[in-house]
C-alpha cells in the first residue's frame, strides 16, 4: 500500500508552472520528509495531495485514491496541519473548539457536538499535552502550543496520512522537541507522515525518506543516500552547508525561513 | 412630556431589537477580517433604494424599495467575495469602492430627477429615520432579520470555521467557498436592515463598532456575539432617551452612543493593562 503516489504530475498556477512532472511513491507508513527552496512547489504538492488544487496532467493517488475525483474520501484519511499564520487572529476561538472542529465538519448542519466528541477532543488534547489549554483562546498561546493543538485539530479524526506544513516555523527547540516526539509516535501507531519543512535536523534520525523539491523532484530516497553536498547546492547554491557530528546529521541552509 | 409608548417609538424600540439581531452578522464581518464591508453594503444599498423610489415614480410600479436594496447591497458583497477569492483582499475592497462610487451616484442622479416629497423618503436612507418606520417597515425589516438570525444559526460552526482557517476548513472536506459567500450574502442582508433603521452614514457606527468592542472584551467566539447583541441593544436605546431627552436626531445619537462605548472601552482597557 503507497500513502502517496504521483507519476508526471504537473500544477500550473496562475498562469505558472508551480510542479512539474512530479514522479513519488511513499510507503504507508512512512515518515517523510519534503524539502527544498522557498517557491519550490512543496505547499502546492501538499494542497494537490489533498485535492485543494487540480492537476494539468499526471497521475495521483493518495491511499490509493484519486484526490481530484474524490476529494471528500481522501479528506477524511488525511490529517492536515497548515502553517500556523493562515490562521486567523480575528475570531477569538477557544483551543477546544479549534480541535472540535474537524470532528463536526464531518457532520450535517447545524453540527452539534456530542458528549462522545467532547470526551475524544479531551483525550487528544492529553495525547499532544494540551490539556490544560482547552479553554484558553488560540490566539493567545504560544507558537509550540499553536502547532500541537492544530496537529490535535488534525489527528482527531484519526487521519490515516497526516500532512505537515512547516510545523517548526517559530517554535522553540523544547516544543520543537515535543512536535517530534509526537509525530514519532503517530507515526508508530501506523499513521504516514509527510512534513514539509525548511530544517530536517530535528528528525533527520526519524525520517524514513526525504523528497528534494524545486517544481520537480530532485532527488528522493534515504536520507544518506539524498542528503549530498552536490545534491543539495545544485538546489540551494553555494548557500547550503552539511555538517556531520555522529549520530547526527546537521543540514544547515542558511536562508532557513521565508 | 413625551409618551414612551407612542406608536412610533415602539417601532423604534423594535427596530433596535432587530439591529441588535443583525449586529451578529456585524460581528462576523469583524472575525471574516472585512469589518469595512457592512458599510459599503449600505451605500450600495442607497443606489439600490434609489432605483426602487425611480421605478415607482417613472414606471408606476409598486416596488417596494427596501427590498431592491437588500437585493442591491447582497449582489455587491457576494460579488466582491467573488472577485475576493481571485485577487484576494485588494480586490475585495476595489469592489466594494466600486459598488460605493456606483450606489451613490445612482442616489444623486435620483434625487436629482425625483419631485421634492420623494427625495424626503430616499434622504431617509441616507440619514436614517429609526422613528419615521412604517408598519410595512417593520415587517419587511422583521422578514429580513429573521432570514439572516436562521441561515446564520443553521451554518454557524461553517461560517466561524471559515473566518477561523478557510484553508484548513476546506482540507477537512468543507466547501469553504459556499460558506464564504455564505458570509457575504448575510453582510448584504445586514447592511441593508442598518440602511433603513440608521441610514448609510453611520450604518459602521453601529453595525461595526458594537462587534470590535465586544471582540476586545470577550474570551470566545460566543462571549463576543452575546456582548455585541448587548452592546447594540444599549447603545440603541441609550441613542433614542439622549434623542429624546436632548431632542436630537435618532439616528446619529445611537451611533454616538455606541461609539462612545467603543472608546470608552479602549480607554478602560488601555488603564488596565498600565496599571
Amino acid at each position: 500500500m503507497k500513502s502517496v503516489e504521483t507519476s508526471g504530475l504537473t500544477v500550473r498556477l496562475n498562469g505558472f508552472e508551480a510542479l512539474s512532472n512530479v514522479t513519488l511513491s511513499l510507503n504507508h507508513p512512512t515518515f517523510t520528509a519534503i524539502i527544498g527552496p522557498n517557491g519550490a512547489g512543496k505547499t502546492i504538492l501538499l494542497k494537490t495531495i489533498l485535492g485543494l488544487l487540480k492537476p494539468q496532467s499526471g497521475y495521483i493517488r493518495v491511499m490509493g485514491l484519486d484526490p481530484t475525483k474524490e476529494p471528500k474520501r481522501v479528506r477524511s484519511m488525511v490529517g492536515y496541519v497548515p502553517q500556523r499564520d493562515r490562521t486567523s487572529f480575528f475570531v477569538p476561538m477557544k483551543t477546544k473548539d479549534v480541535v472540535m472542529m474537524s470532528r463536526l465538519v464531518w457532520k450535517r448542519p447545524p453540527r452539534w457536538a456530542t458528549e462522545y466528541d467532547e470526551n475524544v477532543v479531551k483525550k487528544v488534547l492529553r495525547i499532544v499535552g494540551a490539556e490544560d489549554l482547552a479553554d484558553r483562546r488560540f490566539d493567545e498561546l504560544s507558537g509550540g502550543q499553536q502547532q500541537k493543538v492544530l496537529i490535535a485539530r488534525a489527528i482527531v479524526s484519526e487521519p490515516k496520512l497526516l500532512l505537515l506544513d512547516e510545523p517548526f516555523n517559530g517554535v522553540d527547540v523544547r516544543s520543537q522537541y515535543e512536535i517530534t516526539n509526537l509525530i514519532t509516535s503517530l507515526k508508530e501507531s501506523g499513521v504516514s507522515i509527510v512534513m514539509v519543512t525548511h530544517d530536517v535536523s530535528d528528525v533527520i534520525n526519524l525520517i524514513d525518506n526525504i523528497v528534494i523539491l524545486y517544481k520537480r523532484v530532485i532527488a528522493a530516497g534515504r536520507p544518506e543516500d539524498v542528503l549530498k553536498e552536490d545534491i543539495l547546492k545544485s538546489v540551494y547554491g553555494d548557500r547550503i552547508r552539511i555538517c556531520s557530528y555522529e549520530p547526527c546529521l546537521m543540514f544547515i541552509p542558511r536562508d532557513s525561513h521565508g | 412630556m413625551v409618551d414612551l409608548l407612542s406608536p412610533f417609538l415602539i417601532k423604534a424600540y423594535v427596530a433596535v431589537l432587530l439591529m441588535a439581531a443583525t449586529s451578529i452578522i456585524g460581528s462576523v464581518a469583524v472575525l471574516r477580517g472585512v469589518a469595512y464591508m457592512p458599510a459599503e453594503a449600505a451605500h450600495a444599498a442607497l443606489g439600490g433604494a434609489a432605483l426602487g423610489i425611480l421605478l415607482g415614480y417613472v414606471a408606476n410600479l409598486t416596488v417596494n424599495p427596501y427590498l431592491v436594496a437588500a437585493i442591491f447591497a447582497s449582489i455587491t458583497t457576494l460579488f466582491a467575495g467573488y472577485v475576493g477569492r481571485k485577487g484576494g483582499p485588494e480586490a475585495i475592497a476595489s469592489a466594494l469602492a466600486g459598488a460605493l462610487t456606483l450606489g451613490v451616484s445612482v442616489y444623486a442622479f435620483v434625487r436629482y430627477v425625483l419631485p421634492a416629497q420623494l427625495r424626503v423618503i430616499l434622504d431617509g436612507y441616507l440619514v436614517g429615520d429609526i422613528l419615521l418606520l412604517g408598519d410595512s417597515d417593520i415587517v419587511t425589516l422583521s422578514i429580513l432579520t429573521m432570514a439572516c438570525m436562521v441561515i446564520f444559526a443553521i451554518f454557524y460552526n461553517e461560517i466561524i470555521y471559515v473566518c477561523f482557517d478557510p484553508e484548513g476548513a476546506e482540507a477537512m472536506g468543507m466547501n469553504a467557498s459556499f460558506y464564504d459567500f455564505i458570509i457575504f450574502f448575510l453582510i448584504g442582508l445586514a447592511g441593508s436592515v442598518a440602511t433603513k433603521t440608521v441610514g448609510t452614514l453611520i450604518v459602521y457606527a453601529l453595525v461595526i463598532a458594537p462587534a470590535i468592542t465586544a471582540k476586545e472584551l470577550s474570551r470566545s467566539v460566543n462571549g463576543m456575539l452575546r456582548l455585541t447583541v448587548i452592546i447594540t441593544l444599549v447603545a440603541g436605546y441609550g441613542g433614542l432617551a439622549l434623542s429624546i431627552i436632548f431632542n436630537m436626531p435618532s439616528s446619529g445619537s445611537i451611533a454616538i452612543f455606541a461609539s462612545a462605548i467603543y472608546v470608552g472601552t479602549m480607554l478602560a482597557k488601555k488603564l488596565v493593562q498600565k496599571q
